[in-house]
């Protein structure tokens, strides 16, 4: 008798207490709720009735109450809950051969998803230690000519920060930094350092960003013109245990600054590191006096972030700023000109353009880990649920057994996820071990210091969570569910399952071609990386950089700097084992440098000025890198002019100036920054970094010996590259003191500029190398029990006369399908990843059909290999052994 | 046994014949001026009854009840030693606190 809903109590309260009370308590107690309903509703009425019930109906919700969940709870009932873990227990031991394969699998797997989750995380974790980090945007520059983008920089034109803080309210901050040289800091005589991290830097970095000033007041450094800021390991560096506050430091033997403020080091996984800042001040106001770098537009080199204010729309934003030029500048300015926003915490991992703060990471290669991360704990975990449900016969029996004296297929289920769970568990303890014992290895193979974050950071511990409950469920569920479905009179007269046909026998192959699509996309994706890597180490750079010895040139120079450098080269050039010295703004290997946005053939109109990289070099820095000429002639000392008005054009150059060809640019005259310069020569185009990007115009023009060089490049002509370097080292000191011996030879500087893809391709062959390892192993255990199972078959058709190779191929026929069907899937899918990959490469090589076969054909023969290991072997046993007995 | 077990049972006692669910919370209410929620006070009661403390037999219903049933308890001899244990342990302690220790505290 159901009590009216209107007047009596809430029908779906006292259901829902039904559902969760124990049944034998239920009734009593919903008695006593209504007769406390009756008695508080006749006092104090229907609703405070009906409100104390439900307090009830919650409070009755408690463990000695509610209904136990399923059957038995574990917790409750510890001693079903160890009986299975000890039966899991026994069975792991007594499949040894089963357990090891499977444990292998699941740590190699585990271990790799580890590290790669760890590298991610790093990558994606930089810049996002700053509070009003979302709120932060950088400003980059384009420039256009005609409609074609064709620079594009990181550190973009000077006057946009202003700008866009002048004309748009939703900006609430600006800061700007452009960095200072490479330089030379001194404290004292004997105290000085050399340091290209430093910048100039506007005050309000400290408000935008979250870089900690530890000492200093945050409202007055760096507002002060010849004030520095620097960080605290350069505090320790140049001043040891003395307090820096108010000490000067000399920049470059030139400029001195007084110390105001000393910053926390920028944490690793920040884009912009830096450890001195210069107050831009001195910049814009002493340095550059009257000049315009706060309304240029032209002038390039300068970081701009932007902070927001709270729900701005940065791309709202970003769409108004051509409109703004136009409005300030022209509307030429507009056409030539394009600048976007950045989100603060998407440059590390999206950002690669022209004078970046830092090298960047590769969203690509993250992306390409992660993935390789996940296959190979997939290939692991499918291994699992092969060989359980592969090895269900064994287990056939033990089902029927449990199901004859009740066992329910929750129990059963329970059972084997309790198996899943603890191997699971194993190769996850396992995993965090070998994380980190080699944790070392991987920072030193990726290149990169990575902070052990796996054991501190709870969003880490957390997903490792996840993936110990994923996989256990992943690996536990299904061949739960197929041992658990086997009927018991069926298994225990027959001792087979009878289940073994159907659905999961199409699973089991589904997997298996699965791994396998994995581990032959990897294979072929290593060997395009790799053939990549060597094209572009292959590819003619159009300059010989061996035997090169650079060193950096003198930062502290005086008045004697141009007699002192014709001496240098003098007495360098009279070693027996140098050929030849020159002195340059930049050397192969290196950016330019400079960019002149104002080039132009003499007398043309303004509009038919170009964008072009400059470098400035002695006359004869082409000869001694033997750089070809398209036309015309090298500069040269015996022609007395040469060393002020001579220029050398590359091809791009000689296109982008409308010169229909080379000879015709030769003898013409082109003028920038004030000056005019004659074309004696047209350089082939050589790639002054690396073939991973385009050539871009360049114009080289003669160094005034009075410029200081950056860089001395020392043609060796012996192998006895480090007697030569003693004789350099002494010549350098007695002509330079105070300055530090720098240098390096060029061919490894120039390599490093691969470090990145080189260790991309080792990192990507161990990845793959494991993949296909955890496969094969997976391979060789489902064989085994094939031909474990076939004993008996094998020996009759050796009976009836088949031979070895007939059998072997008779066990080997369906993987070799699979893994055939693999290599077709695998095909276009690691053609499309590759693709992705190889777009980023100016100059890359064509995908040939014959990566992918090899990968096949490599796939195809380790599988077969594994394979026949087993299959050889139980076609070779006597048959009178497998028949003997039945 | 705990203070508020302690606490059920005696009551259980007081009500003698009488005692089920909303009796036993109306006594603990009107005695001690102390809310008991039915979560509690239930729970309590099945864990004494597992302990063999209480006993419980089904009684007859009434209209106000839904035709659900009372659930009367009531104390078993093992019950009752533990309640003469608890009641004898206090005791004890009570005698050994010095007479002076206690004018001091109500002074």
């Amino acid at each position: 008798m159901e009590p009216k809903s209107m007047t009596g109590p809430s029908r779906l309260l006292l259901r829902i207490f039904q559902w969760f009370c124990r049944p034998e308590y239920h009734a009593d107690i919903e008695g006593d709720l209504l007769e406390l309903f009756e008695i508080r509703r006749e006092e104090r009425g229907l609703s405070y009735a009906r409100w104390l019930l439900f307090f009830d109906v919650l409070l009755l919700f408690r463990p000695s109450l509610i209904r136990p969940l399923t059957g038995i709870n574990p917790f409750k009932y510890p001693t079903m809950f160890r009986n299975n873990l000890k039966i899991a227990w026994r069975h792991l031991l007594k499949n040894r051969f089963v357990t090891a394969i499977n444990l292998a699998g699941l740590v190699i797997g585990m271990t790799a998803a580890l590290f790669i989750w760890e590298y991610v995380h790093y990558e994606r974790s930089y810049d996002d230690f700053h509070e009003k980090g979302d709120r932060i945007y950088r400003v980059r520059t384009d420039r256009i000519k005609d409609g074609v983008t064709f620079m594009q920089f990181a550190a973009g034109a000077a006057g946009v920060a202003p700008l866009i803080k002048n004309n748009f309210p939703e900006v609430e901050d600006y800061v700007k930094l452009t960095g200072a040289r490479e330089g030379i800091f001194q404290y004292q005589p004997d105290r000085y350092i050399l340091e290209d991290k430093a910048f100039f830097a506007m005050p309000s970095l400290f408000d935008v960003f979250s870089f900690p000033l530890l000492e200093g007041d945050p409202d007055q450094v760096l507002t002060e013109p010849f004030t520095a800021c620097i960080s605290e390991s350069t505090a320790q560096r140049l001043f040891g245990d003395e307090d820096p506050i108010g000490k000067t430091i000399t920049r470059d033997d030139r400029e001195q600054y007084k110390v105001t403020g000393i910053f926390a080091d920028a944490p690793p996984n920040s884009h912009l590191k830096f450890n001195i800042l210069l107050s831009y001040v001195t910049f814009s106001d002493v340095l550059t006096e009257g000049g315009t770098s706060e309304t240029a537009l032209t002038w390039d080199g300068f970081y701009s972030y932007l902070l927001l204010e709270p729900n701005a729309d940065w791309q709202a934003l970003e769409a108004k700023i051509p409109a703004a030029v136009e409005a300030n500048y022209d509307a030429q300015m507009r056409e030539s000109i394009a600048f976007y926003l950045q989100p603060l915490e998407d440059i590390h991992l999206t950002s690669n353009y022209l004078i970046e703060a830092e090298v960047n990471g590769n969203g690509k290669t993250v992306r390409f880990l992660f993935l390789i991360g996940i296959s190979v704990l997939l290939i692991a975990w499918f291994n699992y649920i092969n060989l359980s449900t592969a090895n269900s016969e064994l287990r056939a029996k033990e089902v029927g057994v449990r199901k004859v004296l009740g066992g329910s297929p929750g129990k059963l289920v329970g059972q084997f996820l309790t198996e899943a769970a603890l191997l699971n568990i194993f190769a996850i303890l396992t995993a965090f071990l070998l994380v980190r014992i080699f944790h070392g290895a991987f920072e030193s193979l990726i290149g990169e210091e990575l902070p052990l974050t796996l054991f501190s950071d709870a969003r880490l511990l957390g997903i490792t969570a996840l993936v110990l409950l994923l996989g256990t469920l992943l690996t536990g569920l299904y061949p739960a569910f197929v041992l658990s479905s086997f009927k018991p009179i069926a298994v225990l007269k027959t001792g087979f399952s009878g289940n073994g046909k159907g659905s999961g026998k199409w699973l089991g192959k589904g997997l298996v071609t699965l791994q396998f699509i994995a581990s032959v996309g990897l294979i072929a994706s290593t060997f395009i990386i790799f053939k990549q890597l060597n094209y572009l180490q292959d590819t003619k750079i159009g300059l010989n950089i061996d035997q090169t010895l650079v060193v950096k040139g003198p930062k502290v120079t005086d008045s004697t700097f141009v007699s002192k450098s014709a001496i240098f080269k003098q007495q360098i050039e009279q070693i027996g084992s140098v050929k030849q010295l020159t002195a340059s703004t930049s050397i192969p290997g290196q950016a330019f440098g400079w960019t002149a946005g104002g080039v132009r053939r003499l007398n043309a109109p303004d509009d038919q000025s170009e964008n072009f990289h400059v470098m400035a070099a002695d006359v004869d820095y082409t000869e001694l890198y033997e750089m070809e000429l398209a036309a015309g002639r090298h500069m040269s000392v015996t022609m007395g002019s040469d060393g002020h008005t001579a220029c050398l054009l590359n091809e791009t150059g000689a296109r982008l100036l409308q010169f229909n060809s080379p000879e015709e640019a030769i003898g013409q005259s082109i003028e920038f920054w004030d000056q005019q310069f004659t074309i004696v020569g047209v350089l082939k185009d050589f790639y002054q970094q690396s073939p991973k990007s385009v050539v871009e115009p360049l114009v080289l023009r003669a160094k005034p010996p009075q410029w200081g060089a950056d860089y001395y490049s020392i043609k060796l002509s012996t192998d006895d590259l480090s007697g030569s370097l003693g004789r350099v080292e002494s010549i350098w000191s007695d002509l330079f003191p105070g300055n530090p011996f720098e240098h390096f030879f060029l061919n490894d500087h120039f390599n490093q500029q691969y470090a990145a893809e080189t260790r991309f391709s080792k990192v990507f062959s161990l990845f793959s190398g494991l993949a296909i390892l955890v496969s094969c192993m997976g391979l060789f255990a489902l064989v085994s029990f094939m031909t474990e199972r076939k004993r008996k078959e094998i020996g009759v058709r050796r009976v009836l006369g088949a031979s070895v190779t007939n059998i072997v191929g008779l066990l080997s026929k369906g993987f070799v399908k699979l893994i055939a069907l693999a290599l077709v899937i695998a095909t276009p899918l690691s053609w499309y990843a590759m693709q992705q990959w190889l777009e980023g490469f100016a100059n890359r090589i064509d995908l040939s059909p014959w990566s992918f076969v090899l990968a096949g054909l490599i796939a195809l023969g380790v599988a077969f290999a594994t394979i026949s290991f087993q299959s050889v072997r139980a076609a070779m046993v006597d048959p009178v052994d497998s028949l003997r007995n039945e | 046994m705990g203070e508020f077990e302690e606490i059920v049972m005696l009551t259980v006692g007081i009500l003698y014949d009488e005692a089920y669910g909303v009796a036993i919370k109306q006594e603990i209410k009107d005695r001690l001026n102390r809310k008991v929620s039915v979560g509690a006070l239930q729970s309590a009661l099945r864990r004494l009854e597992k302990k063999g403390f209480l006993t419980s037999r089904k009684g007859e219903t009434n209209s106000k009840r839904g035709g659900r049933p009372k659930l009367f308890f009531q104390i078993t001899a093992l019950g009752q030693r533990a309640l003469e244990y608890s009641r004898d342990s206090r005791n004890q302690l009570w005698d050994a606190i010095p007479q002076s220790a206690l004018k001091l505290k109500i002074s």
